[in-house]
């Protein structure tokens, strides 16, 4: 018994460490985006600032504010988007099984091995060519279609789970695919939605290399103005460091909603393969 | 209901899955042939020149210095891909074996290791950049403070340091994705198992070890495959924390920046070469995927 104790504390001893480990970096982002920028030297690094300096959140936002909406409209958008999509894909692929599912379904999986680079340069011609470039419905059909890959698969393998003879009762009520979609495969697949809502909004929101190539300057999201922002050499840290705040509250705000739900849709879903 | 049964299902099923696959093709599937079809012609600016087949590719892989450059992008990705499985993803196991044996607080833990995550490459790459800062940074102040001054680096300064320090980067910022991965499939394991375990005698490392690891192969294999894709595509960290052009001396120079510097860069050669180059990375990360999943998929796990 004592033995185990001595495990235990071990265990929350180290996890302890790692936590600190893991808070430093947000503590400095926070206390130095509250500080004076001529009270930012080395030798005050790690205190607290003296007086609380809350007008660098305010030029930050309005410097990036116009970016912001974009992100937002460009995240919101797309995850939706490819959450709905990929549950019918799933649907149709793990319920209806059709000639050519077999076919259809490896080659979906298969856009999930693409390195994005691989189809920049095309896509980038291809965006031009239809005058998708530049704005933002360019970006969120993009977006959109690299993330179906994923999506579909956690749904498909999130459907497997429900058994066929409730969706066969349904028919012999006479229920027709809508019908069986929206009254009982939606309803059962909310803590599939989390999964997907939050893989696929922090994967948009935070994603850089897509942004910064295939939009213009009105269109960008806040991934490239904050990169702009911090990219000086002699800028002030703490108005990226405010920015950096204001970027990452919509993935924390995402996270704390429906991160409780986060770990049963994973066990539900995606780690079957 | 009689109507809709006399076609035949083919048909029946085409309105559903022929928009997604006509969007699917010409965004995923074009493009990809497109750069097939580029790296193979000569190019002059975004003037497209003759047909010169295969010379692309050979004078990628034979002349210099994209010969050392390719090679040297490449090892770089070999060494982060095995350097984040033994850092990154041996660390998301350890956590997660030890939260889940906790019996409280799991939740907080696991969204404080979650968090970094959450946030955006751009912004992890530039909160550690100004970290590791040798002038100013306070890494080198808390060792200094710390009695370790000796220990003080200009972290991404050398060469010997550079690479290693994104890497460790890039595992406080993915960590939790894993670690969440292992934690869902430690949670399916029936609890039975481990009190059978235990009430013969087992300790608790030889339940990892004989009971909980080989049960967790699932969770590991899709670890290493989204691993070894992330890896291979490499560039937004690297890009922020070293700019495109490998600094210091190429030493953090990955396929991802040497394909950005080659493809968007102001040489003549941009697009045949940065196709090729292209074509080269899909078909060396899309073979070992299939080929690792094909040999890990063998045997499967069954519960019951």
């Amino acid at each position: 018994m004592t033995k185990h104790k001595l495990w235990r504390f071990l265990f929350y001893f180290l996890i302890t460490a790692a936590a600190i480990v893991f808070l430093i970096p947000v503590y400095l982002v926070l206390i130095t985006s509250l500080k004076d920028p001529g009270a930012i030297n080395l030798n005050s690094t790690w205190q607290l600032p003296k007086v609380w300096y809350w007008q660098s959140f305010a030029e930050a936002w309005d410097l990036l504010a116009p970016k912001f909406v974009n992100s937002l409209i460009l995240t919101v958008s797309a995850t939706l988007l490819s959450a709905f999509f990929g549950s019918m894909n799933g649907y149709i692929l793990s319920k209806w099984r059709f000639p050519g599912a077999n076919i259809i379904f490896p080659l979906m999986l298969f856009g999930m091995f693409i390195p994005y680079q691989s189809i920049l340069i095309p896509l980038f011609k291809f965006l031009r060519d239809t005058g998708l470039y530049g704005g933002l419905p360019g970006l969120i059909l993009v977006h959109v279609v690299y993330g179906l890959p994923i999506t579909t698969l956690i749904f498909r393998n999130f459907y497997a789970e429900i058994p066929d003879d409730m969706l066969e009762a349904a028919k012999v009520d006479g229920a027709s695919f809508f019908g069986i979609y929206s009254k009982i495969i939606f309803p059962l697949s909310i803590s599939g939605f989390v999964v997907v809502i939050i893989w696929q909004f922090t994967q948009v929101w935070n994603e850089f290399l897509f942004a910064v190539v295939l939009t213009k300057n009105n269109s960008q999201p806040i991934t490239v103005a904050l990169a702009q922002l911090a990219g000086g050499e002699a800028v002030k840290w703490n108005l990226p460091m405010a920015g950096a705040i204001l970027t990452a509250l919509p993935t924390l705000l995402v996270y704390i909603v429906l991160g409780r739900y986060f770990i049963r849709g994973l066990l539900a879903g995606s780690i079957k393969g | 209901m009689n109507k809709q049964r006399k076609i035949p299902t083919f048909w029946r099923f085409l309105p559903f899955w022929l928009p997604a696959f006509i969007i699917y093709s010409l965004f995923i599937v074009w493009p990809l042939l497109n750069a097939v079809g580029y790296s193979l012609f000569e190019w002059k600016g975004l003037q497209r020149g003759g047909f010169i087949g295969l010379d692309n590719f050979v004078r990628l892989l034979t002349t210099e210095p994209w010969r050392s450059n390719l090679w040297r992008a490449f090892k770089h990705n070999i060494f982060f891909f095995i350097g984040t499985m033994l850092v990154q993803n041996t660390m998301a196991l350890f956590f997660a074996s030890i939260l889940h044996s906790l019996k409280r607080g799991r939740q907080f833990w696991q969204n404080l290791f979650f968090m970094p995550h959450l946030l955006a490459t751009v912004l992890v790459g530039f909160l550690w950049n100004l970290i590791l800062n040798p002038l100013f940074g306070p890494l080198n102040k808390a060792l200094k403070m710390l009695g370790l001054g000796i220990l003080a680096q200009p972290w991404l300064g050398q060469p010997l340091t550079a690479l290693p320090s994104i890497l460790v980067v890039n595992a406080w910022a993915w960590m939790g994705f894993p670690m969440m991965l292992f934690l869902a499939n430690l949670g399916s394991i029936p609890a039975s198992y481990l009190e059978a375990a235990e009430l013969d005698g087992a300790t608790g490392f030889q339940i990892f070890r004989y009971i909980q690891l080989p049960l967790l192969r699932p969770s590991i294999i899709i670890v290493t495959v989204l691993t070894f894709i992330g890896n291979f595509n490499a560039f937004e960290l690297v890009f922020v924390m070293a700019g495109s052009d490998g600094s210091p001396g190429g030493a953090t120079d990955v396929l991802g920046t040497f394909f950005y510097r080659t493809a968007f860069g102001t040489g003549q050669d941009a697009i045949s070469m940065g196709s090729s180059l292209a074509v080269i990375m899909f078909i060396f990360i899309a073979t070992s995927s299939v080929l690792f999943l094909k040999l890990a998929s063998k045997e499967k796990v069954v519960y019951d």
